[in-house]
């Protein structure tokens, strides 16, 4: 009966009860537009990280990360990857050889990072790949043939076709030179990578470094969706130390994208912890005049032998349902919201004068929405117990009503 | 000789508002016993309401002892004390008081609801006393749905639903016209005579004194009267 008396007085006035389910409908609809929209930039921004070399998770030897050399090596890396790809969530998996050098022209030297890739099993995941400006992408693994950044050729004066010696030091640490000719020019939007990243043939790279067919500097993971990263990682780590690796994620290999996004989060979570607040206000605000309203009703249940506790949970059950009903019209409204948002997308490209680069990553302006149910949950979860606590006043003012003072007769 | 339902002894009840002291009742001495069906008159301001406040265990009094059932009241916690008001006390009011998102026969029910009677009693209970008032073919509305005299019946259903040794009835008869007022009081007799429920009504209504087989006078929170009718 309690919590049919309680459906019942959410709707003695109607007017009210309705303002305060569009408030909460409301706030429910911003939380989750915010989030899903943040989601799906976050995601964009963690899948662009991954396309720009290391994959959403990386198996690199160990110690690498904090002292990368080129004697450290993971061995027998077709038969790691062949264990990663039948790890859930893995889509697809590429060894890559790197090595830190010189490159030299006639005109200028620079610092560079030498990727070394299989063209043909990287397709075009390797968002350098995707921004080839000039010339052609590499046509195989053993080619002298390299991919340059277009503030490198610029600086180096390198064209299509031109060649230029590259240095870098092998497993044993001698110092080792090849010749490389562009076949391409590629501008990503970051200018450190344009600046000093050359991508060339992996067995080229091996050769020139001493590595074994079978060895590689970096196993690149890519995952159907970043949120199983941590999974993975762990699931990977066993197999990863039986050939002196590790597994680390996109968090460890890009920090600064990974602080960027967290910094990012947290402003989030402070504005939506305010639109909660607000929501929380508006419902105290409603609860409390529905039960300073009712005083001389909780009088009445209490002098026939309603237990202050029972009265109590009448309230509750109020704002119970008042929390109920207000996350269905909420969700209802939302569904729609996503859907566009997600369809559509949102471009905030005019909004933006250049290409915007955060954390090393060329930000994908044109964003859709990302559904995640955990998150979603969050903000259910979240909003029905600030509802619930911005009963617990009125419904302990209520059960403390004293029958004498509110009736004034019997 | 019947039961002692109600023993005020010596009792007291004073409103202070600064230095200022009200005695709403001083040194008030009174027993109910079982079948009773009276009626505590006097002026307004005499402690009619007080005492029965005070009965009802809805306030507390200033000095003194009342017994209700043989529990002094000044010993109860407050769970206690509604507990005693769920089991044994019934009450009416002057204004009906019905619950206004229930139904005619939730307002009944509702009591019974609290005792935590198994729903098919209830249902029976119920039907059974709102045939009684009159009111079973009504059972569906809600309290706006029906007049002042309806809501009066579905209250007294309401106060005796429960069974409870005590009826307390603060003006039952105030607010509705003479006949309806003088249906309510055949009610109220027939459940007292039928039923063996104690009546005890504060009032001005010289109908409900003439139907009443005890008058206690009041004036200025004391007894100044106590008749029984032969």
């Amino acid at each position: 009966m309690l919590l049919r008396m309680a459906w019942r007085n959410l709707w003695r006035n109607r007017r009210r009860t309705l303002i305060t389910l569009v408030a909460i409908a409301f706030g429910f609809l911003l939380s989750v537009s915010f989030t899903v929209f943040s989601d799906g930039y976050y995601g964009q921004m963690i899948d662009a990280a991954a396309r720009m070399g290391a994959g959403n998770l990386t198996l690199q030897p160990l110690g690498y990360q904090t002292k990368p050399e080129a004697g450290k090596v993971i061995a027998d890396t077709p038969v790691l990857i062949r264990t990663v790809l039948k790890t859930a969530h893995v889509r697809f998996a590429a060894e890559r050889v790197i090595s830190q050098g010189m490159a030299g022209t006639a005109v200028d030297t620079t610092g560079a990072g030498i990727l070394g890739i299989d063209p043909a099993a990287e397709g075009r995941r390797l968002f350098i790949l995707d921004h080839v400006v000039q010339g052609s992408g590499l046509t195989s693994t053993s080619g002298s043939q390299a991919l340059v950044g277009s503030l490198m050729a610029r600086q180096l004066e390198l064209k299509i076709g031109r060649k230029f010696v590259i240095t870098t030091t092998d497993r044993h640490g001698n110092v080792v030179s090849g010749l490389l000719k562009v076949c391409g020019v590629f501008t990503t939007g970051v200018d450190e990578v344009d600046r000093s990243i050359i991508v060339a043939p992996i067995d080229y790279l091996r050769a020139l470094v001493g590595y074994a067919p079978s060895e590689a500097t970096q196993v690149a993971v890519f995952l159907d969706s970043a949120r199983h990263t941590d999974a993975v990682c762990a699931s990977l780590s066993l197999a990863a130390r039986a050939h002196r690796a590790e597994a680390l994620s996109w968090q460890v290999m890009m920090p600064d994208l990974a602080g960027l996004i967290t910094l990012d989060k947290a402003g989030n979570y402070f504005f939506q912890t305010f639109i909660f607040l607000l929501i929380m206000a508006g419902i105290l605000d409603t609860v409390l005049m529905g039960v300073m309203e009712r005083l001389r009703e909780f009088g009445v249940m209490l002098a026939v032998g309603m237990t202050p506790g029972r009265v109590w949970s009448l309230i509750m059950l109020e704002t119970f349902w008042l929390g109920v009903v207000g996350l269905i019209v909420g969700a209802l409204v939302s569904i729609p919201v996503y859907w566009y948002l997600h369809s559509f997308g949102v471009d905030l490209s005019p909004l933006m004068q250049e290409k915007q680069v955060a954390g090393g990553v060329v930000l994908d302006l044109f964003i859709r929405a990302r559904f995640q149910a955990g998150h979603i949950a969050n903000i259910f979860g979240g909003v029905f117990a600030l509802i619930l606590v911005a009963g617990l006043y009125p419904a302990f003012l209520a059960a403390r009503t004293r029958p004498v003072e509110t009736m004034k007769i019997i | 000789m019947s039961a002692q339902i109600v023993c005020m002894e010596q009792v007291d009840k004073i409103y202070v508002n600064g230095e200022e002291k009200t005695y709403a009742l001083q040194n008030m001495n009174l027993t109910l016993n079982q079948g009773e069906f009276t009626a505590l008159c006097g002026p307004s301001g005499s402690g009619k309401t007080t005492a029965l406040n005070l009965i009802g265990i809805l306030d507390s009094p200033s000095k003194g002892r009342i017994v209700v059932e043989g529990k002094d009241l000044g010993t109860l916690t407050r769970s206690a004390q509604a507990a005693m008001r769920k089991q044994r006390i019934g009450f009416i009011f002057q204004a009906y008081n019905l619950i206004p998102v229930l139904s005619v026969y939730e307002n009944a029910e509702f009591v019974l609801m609290l005792k935590g009677v198994p729903m098919p009693e209830r249902r029976a209970k119920v039907m059974a006393i709102l045939d009684i008032v009159g009111m079973a073919d009504k059972a569906d509305r809600r309290p706006h749905q029906i007049s002042g005299g309806q809501q009066q019946r579905v209250a007294i259903a309401r106060a005796v639903a429960g069974e409870p040794a005590l009826v307390l009835a603060d003006e039952p008869t105030a607010n509705v016209d003479s006949k309806t007022a003088d249906g309510l009081l055949d009610l109220m007799e027939r459940l007292n005579t039928q039923r063996g429920v104690t009546f005890l009504f504060s009032t001005h209504d010289p109908r409900v004194m003439e139907r009443a087989r005890r008058i206690v006078t009041l004036k200025d929170g004391t007894v100044t009267n106590d008749s029984v009718k032969q």
